[in-house]
């Protein structure tokens, strides 16, 4: 149920190989032959069929997606190939959708009957718990349909054991503001390499949190920052406000605005944003290069050689794009009530009639009104679905994986396969519980 | 002296381990597949499928061998030869056609059942529901309804004893000419908005908005016939139904298109307009003719409605479940006034009681 290479299938056609070309050791570094536009293609023609099928295929959009990365892949003159199918997405969808409901349904109707509004806050911990376990179960799913050299990769362990040490690590960086994130990645990442393999090979990971937490420890100092600022300024502000219940809310604004000693900690805060999203940048490619330098799969020891730069230039393009993006739906809009304006003769500046014609147009095609309003809203949502998909799915691929190479690769060939593929219900539950926006 | 097949060189992964062996494959009456002349598979054409195709290759299995087992074929001859030789090549990798015929198709279909299931199913289950549902479920579910109301609301019952006493004689008389099995029980709560609705368990809350709007006892009569209607049909079963129903079928549909939770709610809310709508023009039309056989003017619910109507037009109309004032009154204006007049619903003091209902409370 893949897509078809076909439609993209632009580059020399194929080279006959003979014996001579099998022996040559070719390269340790993984090599991603794709062009952007190619995506873009496969991109374009999913809205068009997820519009045509109310978003129903989706599903079938990611997997296509995955097979289409995995098989432009290569390490060593072997391509990759994802073996998943979009109906197998779609399954887990519909098991994971029926047991949401019915958990829903077991926590909804006592806490209705009871009068035990309380009950109902049990769906947080126990959602956040769920999706845990589904992080776990989708990544077994994804690992079990990767092939290489025609064997599997998998994964075996706990899910539940999984999303119980999550839910710890959790607790302890709550606790910790923060600065036991490396700890909680590398355990957990110890954890599902360790009941990883390669055919025969057993995977674990060797990274240690302590190593990436030097390389990321002054981030959280210079997110500090800003935080400190804030704490102050409501405290000073606290301090000097007139706590009476007439107080009007010109007071509060003046309070934070008006004190000279305030204006370099608002400018903190006011910036923390920007710095947050570039630090988030530097942070993937160290954790990137911190995660794959850690792998292990018996004896292959994966290399990454992703600098900062590269990341940095990454989320820095992505974010240009989604301003351009945002822009010319925005102009594009604008544009249409232009015309429309032009076209019934109204000034823009006359806004009574604007108001009348906009009043008449509402109450004499309200299906026109709806519709054009519905139709918006799909623009915008597949635009920027693309966009997302087309940086965080290809761009990002196109920028770590030729980074990575892989010392002792020999001690991954001519071995016995094993594992076996796992169901798409984490998939499932993952794609549910991310709507929840937990 | 017959042909020589066409052979080729090509890599096989047997599906047990990772080692790549390099086979010669000949075009016989199966694939012919072997290593340094030793034979080490035949797949037959019809089971050979297609994995993936790259520029510089192809991508093989073939059904009924070791899951993984993969042939990659790298020279454009025996790529021609087994695109041509293998009918059912593309049942795993579909080019467009395969695709609109294997997954457009197929989700087309499913759309279509989920408008049906919307707009058909989902209002006949409520219809099946309503009218399946004993009067004994439908007391204890409005007992539900009643215990909660005590315990949240008493504060808000409006309750002088004369406007009490008004009030059980209008719903008496209403009852009694209507033939609905359950007693009506009908609260006014003290709140100025225009409102009434119906639970289950024949329980009818009437907003005191309402009540200081109707100018004479048929308006506010209309009113509770109206009410009487929702009950007759056990319209609340309906609306059970739809609403635990609707939006599980369209969360399944927009599922994580991102800011579905804002496509489900706006698709629910103008879903339930729409059914919404139909419901009530029928408890209107109940509710008039309930007025007409006590001999009292049906016109006067129109004339109530047109009064507690304000806006609801435009698109935002589309989402109101409740349907347009003009279009109630229009549809109620059709049915002819009773031949013979009957006898006032209330007495002056018992309207006057009854509208003041709320001043002791």
């Amino acid at each position: 149920m893949s897509v078809d290479s076909n439609a993209f299938e632009m580059d020399p056609p194929a080279v006959v190989i003979g014996p001579d070309a099998v022996a040559p050791r070719q390269s340790d570094r993984v090599v991603f032959g794709l062009d952007g536009i190619h995506f873009i293609a496969l991109l374009l023609r999913a809205a068009v069929l997820e519009l045509m099928t109310l978003g129903l295929y989706r599903f079938w959009l990611t997997n296509d997606i995955r097979r289409f990365l995995w098989s432009h892949t290569s390490l060593e003159g072997e391509r990759l190939e994802y073996s998943g199918h979009g109906h197998e997405l779609f399954a887990g969808f519909l098991g994971a959708f029926a047991i949401l409901v019915a958990l829903s349904a077991c926590i909804y109707g006592p806490s209705q009957l009871l009068d035990a509004a309380w009950l109902r806050y049990a769906t947080i911990p126990l959602f956040f718990f769920l999706r845990q376990v589904a992080t776990y179960q989708a990544r077994r799913y994804r690992l079990s349909r990767t092939l290489w050299r025609g064997t599997r990769f998998w994964m075996d362990g706990s899910a539940l054991g999984f999303a119980a040490r999550a839910v710890l690590w959790d607790a302890v960086v709550l606790l910790t503001l923060g600065l036991a994130w490396p700890w909680r990645v590398a355990a957990l990442e110890r954890y599902q390499l360790g009941h990883s393999g390669y055919g025969v090979l057993p995977g674990r990971f060797d990274g240690e949190g302590s190593g990436l937490f030097r390389r990321v420890a002054w981030m959280w100092i210079v997110m500090m920052i800003p935080v400190g600022c804030l704490a102050y300024l409501a405290m000073t502000t606290a301090a000097t406000l007139d706590w009476s219940p007439d107080a009007s809310n010109e007071d509060l604004l003046s309070a934070i605005l008006g004190p000279r000693s305030h204006i370099v900690p608002l400018i903190a805060v006011l910036l923390s944003p920007f710095v947050a999203l570039t630090l988030f940048a530097l942070y993937n490619a160290e954790s990137w290069r911190w995660w794959v330098n850690g792998i292990r799969f018996g004896d292959v020891e994966p290399h990454c050689a992703l600098s900062r730069s590269a990341m940095f230039g990454l989320y820095l393009k992505a974010g240009v794009v989604f301003t351009f993006a945002a822009l010319c739906v925005t102009v594009l809009g604008v544009t249409a009530g232009l015309v429309a304006l032009t076209i019934s003769k109204i000034s823009i500046l006359d806004t009574a009639s604007m108001e009348a014609a906009l009043g008449a147009l509402n109450d004499n095609h309200p299906y026109a009104v709806l519709a054009l309003l519905a139709g918006g809203y799909i623009v915008i949502v597949l635009t920027f679905g693309a966009v997302s998909r087309f940086f965080f799915d290809y761009a990002l691929w196109r920028v770590v994986l030729p980074t990575l190479s892989f010392k002792h690769l020999a001690a991954a060939e001519d071995i016995d396969a094993k594992g076996t593929p796992a169901n798409a219900l984490g998939e499932g539950l993952l794609g549910l519980l991310r709507i929840g926006g937990l | 002296m017959p042909e020589t097949p066409h052979e080729a060189p090509a890599f096989y992964f047997d599906g047990r381990t990772n080692t790549r062996r390099l086979v010669t494959i000949r075009f016989l009456d199966a694939l012919e597949i072997t290593e340094g002349g030793a034979f080490v598979a035949a797949w037959p054409y019809p089971a050979i499928r297609r994995v993936d195709r790259y520029p510089d290759g192809l991508r093989l299995l073939a059904v009924g061998t070791p899951e993984l087992s993969r042939l990659e074929i790298k020279d454009a001859d025996s790529e021609v030869l087994i695109l041509e030789r293998c009918r059912w090549i593309n049942e795993f990798d579909p080019h467009l056609p395969t695709i609109l015929r294997r997954i457009v198709a197929p989700l087309m279909l499913v759309a279509v059942l989920l408008l049906l299931a919307i707009f058909v199913g989902i209002p006949f289950l409520g219809d099946r529901v309503a009218k399946a549902t004993p009067d004994t479920i439908d007391m204890a579910s409005g007992q539900l309804f009643a215990s909660a109301f005590e315990a949240q609301a008493k504060a808000l019952r409006c309750a002088a004893p004369s406007g009490l006493d008004a009030l059980q004689h209008l719903v008496t008389t209403l009852h009694q000419a209507s033939g609905v099995t359950i007693q009506p029980k009908v609260t006014v709560v003290s709140d100025p908005s225009d409102n009434a609705l119906t639970l289950a368990g024949g329980l009818i809350v009437v907003y005191d908005g309402i009540l200081r709007k109707a100018q004479n006892p048929d308006e506010f009569a209309g009113i509770i016939a109206h009410e009487m209607g929702h009950m007759a049909h056990r319209d609340f079963f309906r609306g059970l139904t739809a609403m635990t129903l609707e939006p599980v079928l369209l969360g399944l549909t927009f599922g994580d298109v991102t800011a579905a939770g804002l496509a489900t709610k706006q698709t629910n809310g103008l879903i339930h307009g729409y059914t919404g709508r139909g419901i009530e023009f029928a408890a209107d039309r109940y509710g008039a003719e309930l007025l007409k056989s006590l001999g009292r003017p049906p016109s006067a619910l129109g004339v109530i409605l047109l009064r507690l109507a304000d806006g609801g037009k435009g698109f935002e109309g589309l989402y109101a479940d409740h349907p347009v004032g003009t279009d109630r009154a229009q549809a109620i204006g059709q049915i002819a006034p009773p031949a013979t007049e009957g006898p006032d619903l209330l007495s002056p003091t018992e309207w006057d009681a009854l509208k003041a209902i709320c001043d002791h409370g």
